[in-house]
């Protein structure tokens, strides 16, 4: 047992890499269920909640078939770990619940094993070139995922994917290159010594590549728009698992390359906070005049993810861990109101413009119920989660001194009130008359009932969960 | 874009290259990193340090980069275009359509022998099974002309292949975790290394070229053939 424990990080990758043949040998025969996908991620889940403690004790550290880092691959298995790879786990699940078309079911599930795996591997790798793998995976996979829908708008989307995908991997693995070049080593654990005994530019260059890239990859300012224009091209299930899954998988990485290498950290605070500061106004003020729903939802992306960054960038530790916290809530809430937005579909239109969008005649209420839960959330109204972690990284943003920051992070909220009630009014009051031709009437209960209610309940536990996040910032801070 | 502003940029980016490329070639150094060359032998037993270091000491980057073949493999089959290449219509000469079956078996051997070598000689999984999958595309493409569609393995089998050598994968995987109690452990687990230099030696070296010469050559297989094949 004591050896599985130690070889829990390999496992926690291999077994949703395991999960693709096991989906193609247990559907060969006939049209395949969403059963043996579901088993992967239970058995993760299981996984992690049985080594929770264990990593509250200690990191687990492991070295890739049993070859110690610089010589192998390190990686580890820690409380920040813990808690992204639940969050991330949760949107897989409802992401399978979610894919109710027959057609092409079998490679939505295969991309997703490897979208899962992928992300798991980039929350857990210690080692910079095995995180560029991790990195090729997930990447891939939601390029794939994003042209799933095969019409015109999914090409279209998935090729800007690609395009600002591919050049933010390559400025990754630039600086990746560099890296190595003049430190010698690609372990995280051991980078800052020899980091900061290095001269010259091109270290610092490099990890600011690095840095770019993963900067890139969240859709930070200036290299925000892609982000917009590959979620309104994907379908809602595959939005809610970019905006979900990867985002939140590559925060984590960021703030492991930011915490392994303290020194160039603490210089480029302010530009870390100027992108923050400038995400945030963008991503609200651009998310205020979208005229169609995946693109509105994209843009208030943009400025989470720089609360979350500002939060961050402050570099005191409860700063940290509250903006991890606010990434996580707002990982479940993005992703529970791109899920919402299929229920659209049931209605049988397909356009998701705001002056078109209308919930379903079946569960109408329950529907409505969870949009408004799911928008005084993200716009930070009490009693539900997204209030809190937004409550705690004004905050610790202001404590760490930060007072402009926390300031943008509290009247971004004033902005999204306005375009939340714009799309939550048109949801109460359909301005258009009822479709003639309703789609395929689902009798299922909407999928993001499970993320709403989630973020309804632990809202009570909030401040443990936050005691939470510092801990795994601590954890992470100090096995630099 | 105007031609002077095409120019412009990509002199620009060239430049920019030169001026890195140059940055990087005379940057200083803090620690040279760590030499795997004169480990492999005794940790590994592989002569070939490359492969020492892909399939071994740094498996788990490799079991990814397969990874991703059978990820873009699974991608293209399923997002075929529509208009399928047009070259079914062009008629070829008699001097390929019989050059092909007098090259193609050397092609394959020249494959395998690659593969199965790639512990004591330069070349292993990924070069073997570009090889491989170069005579199987190119039989593919010679004999489908004329409308008739014509392949050693077919598109259902390729997939079924492929799969297998990803269980395979892990399974070697499983093999190190169950002996040695890390997963895709070579010489803890207790198998032999055998004499350096030997076709069987290296332990689990040559099961992972093997394997991940499979899942590349047909993998690649099903990229080619996805594009004109129904």
């Amino acid at each position: 047992m004591n050896s599985l424990l130690t070889e829990l990080p390999v496992l926690l990758i291999v077994i949703p890499l395991a999960g693709v043949p096991l989906l193609y040998f247990t559907t060969r025969s006939g049209r395949g269920t969403a059963l043996p996908a579901l088993a992967v991620i239970l058995v993760v889940v299981t996984l992690l909640s049985f080594s929770i403690r264990d990593a509250m004790h200690a990191p687990v550290v492991t070295a890739a078939g049993g070859w110690q880092p610089d010589l192998g691959i390190g990686l580890q298995f820690d409380l920040l770990a813990v808690a992204a790879m639940l969050v991330t786990s949760l949107i897989v699940a409802q992401a399978i619940l979610s894919h109710d078309e027959t057609s092409g079911a079998q490679h939505f599930r295969t991309l997703l094993m490897l979208l899962y795996a992928g992300s798991n591997g980039l929350m857990l790798t210690q080692d910079l070139f095995n995180a560029y793998v991790f990195i090729e995976i997930t990447s891939i996979a939601s390029y794939a995922l994003v042209a799933s829908r095969q019409d015109k708008g999914g090409f279209e989307s998935a090729f800007k994917y690609v395009v600002m995908g591919s050049f933010a991997g390559l400025l990754v693995l630039w600086g990746i290159a560099g890296l190595y070049l003049t430190t010698g080593t690609l372990d995280m654990q051991s980078l800052a010594p020899r980091f900061d005994a290095a001269q010259g530019a091109v270290p610092a260059l490099s990890a600011a590549a690095i840095i770019a890239g993963l900067l890139i990859k969240l859709g930070q300012v200036p290299f925000h728009a892609w982000k917009a224009d590959s979620l309104s091209g994907a379908s809602y299930t595959v939005s809610a698992l970019l905006s979900g899954v990867t985002t939140t998988a590559f925060f984590v990485l960021l703030l492991r390359v930011l915490s392994a290498l303290p020194s160039l950290t603490l210089s480029l605070a302010p530009v870390l906070t100027t992108i923050a500061s400038l995400s945030i106004i963008t991503g609200h003020l651009m998310a205020l005049r979208q005229p169609r729903y995946s693109r509105l939802l994209a843009y208030s992306s943009v400025a989470h993810i720089g609360y979350g960054l500002l939060a961050v960038s402050s570099g005191a530790v409860t700063a940290i861990a509250a903006g991890l916290f606010h990434i996580l809530v707002h990982a479940i809430m993005k992703s529970s109101l791109f899920f919402l937005g299929r229920s659209f579909l049931h209605t049988g239109n397909r356009s998701d413009r705001l002056e078109a969008i209308v919930f379903p005649e079946q569960y109408r209420k329950l529907h409505v119920t969870l949009y408004v839960l799911l928008a005084m959330s993200m716009i930070g109204i009490p009693p539900v989660l997204g209030f809190t972690s937004k409550w705690y990284a004004v905050l610790e943003t202001a404590r760490a001194g930060y007072h402009t920051g926390a300031v943008l992070i509290a009247l971004g909220g004033a902005v999204a009130l306005v375009y939340y009630l714009r799309v939550g009014i048109q949801l109460v009051h359909p301005g258009l008359p009822e479709l003639s031709s309703p789609g395929p009437a689902s009798r299922r209960l909407p999928v993001p009932l499970a993320g709403t209610a989630l973020i309804l309940l632990l809202a009570v536990f909030s401040d443990r969960l936050l005691a939470f996040c510092v801990q795994a910032v601590v954890q992470l801070l100090e096995a630099v | 874009m105007s031609r002077i502003s095409a120019a412009v940029l990509v002199s620009g980016i060239i430049v920019f290259g030169v001026i890195i490329a140059f940055e990087l070639a005379v940057a200083p150094r803090t620690a040279d990193p760590l030499n795997h060359a004169p480990l492999t032998l005794r940790d590994t037993g592989a002569v070939n340090a490359v492969s020492a270091i892909l399939f071994d000491y740094r498996a788990l980057d490799t079991l990814g980069e397969a990874t991703v073949i059978l990820m873009t493999a699974t991608v293209v089959a399923f997002l075929t275009p529509r208009a399928k290449a047009s070259m079914l219509a062009v008629r070829l000469s008699s001097i390929v359509l019989y050059g092909v079956v007098l090259l193609l078996p050397f092609i394959t051997i020249l494959g395998i022998a690659v593969m199965a070598h790639g512990h004591v000689s330069p070349g292993g999984g990924f070069t073997g099974g570009v090889i491989v999958a170069t005579s199987t595309v190119f039989y593919a493409v010679v004999y489908s002309v004329g409308g008739q569609q014509s392949y050693v393995i077919a598109p259902a089998a390729n997939k079924l292949i492929e799969n297998t050598a990803m269980t395979a994968f892990i399974g070697v995987g499983l093999l190190g975790l169950g002996l040695a109690g890390s997963f895709l452990a070579n010489a803890q687990t207790g198998i032999p290394l055998g004499t350096p230099g030997e076709l069987l030696s290296a332990g689990t070296i040559p099961m992972l070229n093997l394997i991940s010469g499979v899942k590349v050559g047909v993998g690649l297989g099903i990229i080619v053939m996805s594009l004109f094949l129904e």
